[in-house]
C-alpha cells in the first residue's frame, strides 16, 4: 500500500492537476469518456512510479508528459494511424485542414518507428508547436540536449526544418 | 531548428495560465503581447478555462482515485498459482463505468447489465497476461488478447488493457480470472478449468498453471 503521506500527496496532486490532465487527454483523445478514464490510468501510473517520478522535475511537467504518452498509444491501439478521422488529430483545425490531417497522418505513421521518447519529442514539436524550452520543462533534460535530438530527428524522418506539421 | 512551429502559443503554455503558478519558465512578454492580440490563442485559453471548470465541477466529483480506502495498492510481491480473492488488486485494477460515472471496483460491489469494465495491469514483474471471464451463463472467453489462445504482452503499469468490454444482460454471478506470467500461457486448458468451475472459487484453491500469479475477481451481476 502507499503510505499515508504518499496517499495524500497524490491526492492532492490529482486535485490541482487532475484538470490539466483531463485537458491533455480530452484535447488527443477527444473523446470524454475516454479522456476521463485515462485521467484515472494516468495517476495511477503515478502511484505506481511515485519513487521514479518525483526524481524527474515538477510532478506537473510528469503528468503532462505521461498523460501525452498514454493518449497517443491509446490512439494507437483504438484503430489504424490512416482511419483517424479530423478530430482525432488534434482537432479543431486551422484554415488549411486537408493539408494539416495530411500532414499529421504523415507524421503518425513516422511516429511507429520511433523510441517513445523520440515520439514524444516530434509530437510535442511537430504537430503541437512547442517550444524548445517547453520541451525541455516536459522533459527535464536541457535545452541543447531537445535541439540535439530534434535535429537528428528531422534529419533522419526527413521532417520540415522550419515547416509546419499540423499544429491546431 | 527553429524554436516554435507557429506564431501561436502551444497548450503547454496555455496551462501556465490555467493550472496555477510556479513554473520553470514563465510566459515571455512576448507570448503575453501575442495573447493580447491573437483571437485564436484567447478563444483557447477560454476553452482550457471551461475545462478546468468542467473538471472541477463534474469529473472530480466522479472519479474517484481509490474508494473510501485510498488509491489502488501497489503490488510488491506476485501470487503463485493459488487463489487469493482478496489480493486481486495487487494484479489488476478494475475501472467500472455507470452512465457518466467512472470508479474503481470495489470487492463486493454488484453490477449492472450495461456496466463497463476497464481492466488496468499492475503487475510490474511479469511479462504476459491472460484475462478471461466466466459470465452468469456458465460460458469462458478470453477477453485479453481479444480471443486469443495464448497469453498478451502485459502492457506497462497503470496502462489500460485495450478498450473496455460491456456486461451483457444475463443476471447471476461472474468472474474475471487474469494470469500473470513470464512465459505465455495456452488458454485452452485455463478455459477449460472454468468451464467445469462453479459460479464462484474458493480462496487458497490451486489453479490448473504453475509460475503464474492468478487473481479472480468475482462479482454479481444484477438488476439496477
Amino acid at each position: 500500500m502507499l503510505r499515508p503521506q504518499d496517499q495524500t500527496h497524490v491526492e492532492l496532486l490529482y486535485r490541482l492537476y487532475g484538470g490539466l490532465v483531463y485537458r491533455r487527454c480530452l484535447r488527443i483523445l477527444q473523446d470524454r469518456d475516454e479522456a476521463r478514464a485515462a485521467v484515472q490510468e494516468v495517476f495511477v501510473r503515478y502511484m505506481g512510479q511515485l519513487e521514479q517520478a518525483s526524481q524527474v522535475g515538477h510532478p506537473r511537467a510528469y503528468l503532462f508528459r505521461t498523460a501525452t504518452n498514454h493518449c497517443l498509444n491509446r490512439l494507437r491501439d483504438r484503430k489504424p494511424w490512416e482511419e483517424l478521422d479530423h478530430e482525432s488529430l488534434l482537432g479543431p483545425l486551422g484554415a488549411d485542414p486537408a493539408g494539416l490531417v495530411e500532414g499529421r497522418r504523415r507524421l503518425l505513421e513516422k511516429l511507429e518507428r520511433l523510441t517513445e521518447e523520440e515520439r514524444l519529442l516530434v509530437w510535442l514539436h511537430f504537430a503541437e508547436g512547442m517550444t524548445q524550452g517547453e520541451i525541455a520543462e516536459v522533459l527535464s533534460v536541457s535545452r541543447k540536449t531537445v535541439n540535439k535530438k530534434l535535429g537528428e530527428l528531422s534529419r533522419r524522418l526527413a521532417l520540415p526544418a522550419g515547416g509546419e506539421v499540423g499544429h491546431a | 531548428m527553429p524554436d516554435r512551429m507557429s506564431g501561436c502559443l502551444s497548450d503547454f503554455a496555455l496551462e501556465k495560465l490555467v493550472a496555477g503558478d510556479g513554473w520553470e519558465t514563465p510566459l515571455s512578454e512576448q507570448e503575453q503581447a501575442h495573447l493580447r492580440v491573437c483571437e485564436r490563442c484567447t478563444g483557447r485559453l477560454a476553452e482550457a478555462r471551461r475545462l478546468e471548470a468542467e473538471f472541477t465541477g463534474e469529473v472530480l466529483p466522479s472519479i474517484e482515485l481509490g474508494g473510501s480506502r485510498g488509491p489502488v495498492p501497489v503490488p510488491r510481491r506476485p501470487l503463485r498459482g493459488f487463489i487469493h480473492l482478496a489480493d486481486w488488486r495487487r494484479v489488476l485494477a478494475v475501472h467500472v463505468k455507470r452512465g457518466e460515472r467512472v470508479s474503481p471496483y470495489e470487492p463486493g460491489t454488484a453490477l449492472h447489465p450495461g456496466d463497463r469494465l476497464r481492466i488496468v495491469p499492475v503487475a510490474p514483474e511479469r511479462k504476459h497476461l491472460l484475462l478471461l471471464l466466466r459470465d452468469a451463463a456458465g460460458k469462458v472467453q478470453v477477453l485479453y488478447p481479444w480471443a486469443g489462445s495464448t497469453s498478451g504482452p502485459l502492457p506497462p503499469p497503470g496502462e489500460a488493457l485495450p478498450g473496455s468490454f460491456g456486461l451483457d444482460a444475463v443476471l447471476g454471478d461472474e468472474m474475471l480470472v487474469g494470469l500473470a506470467s513470464d512465459a505465455p500461457l495456452e488458454a485452452a486448458k485455463i478455459m477449460a478449468w472454468l468451464e467445469q468451475a462453479s459460479g464462484s472459487l474458493a480462496p487458497g484453491s490451486a489453479a490448473p498453471v504453475e509460475g503464474a500469479d492468478l487473481v479472480v475477481v468475482q462479482y454479481r451481476k444484477v438488476k439496477p
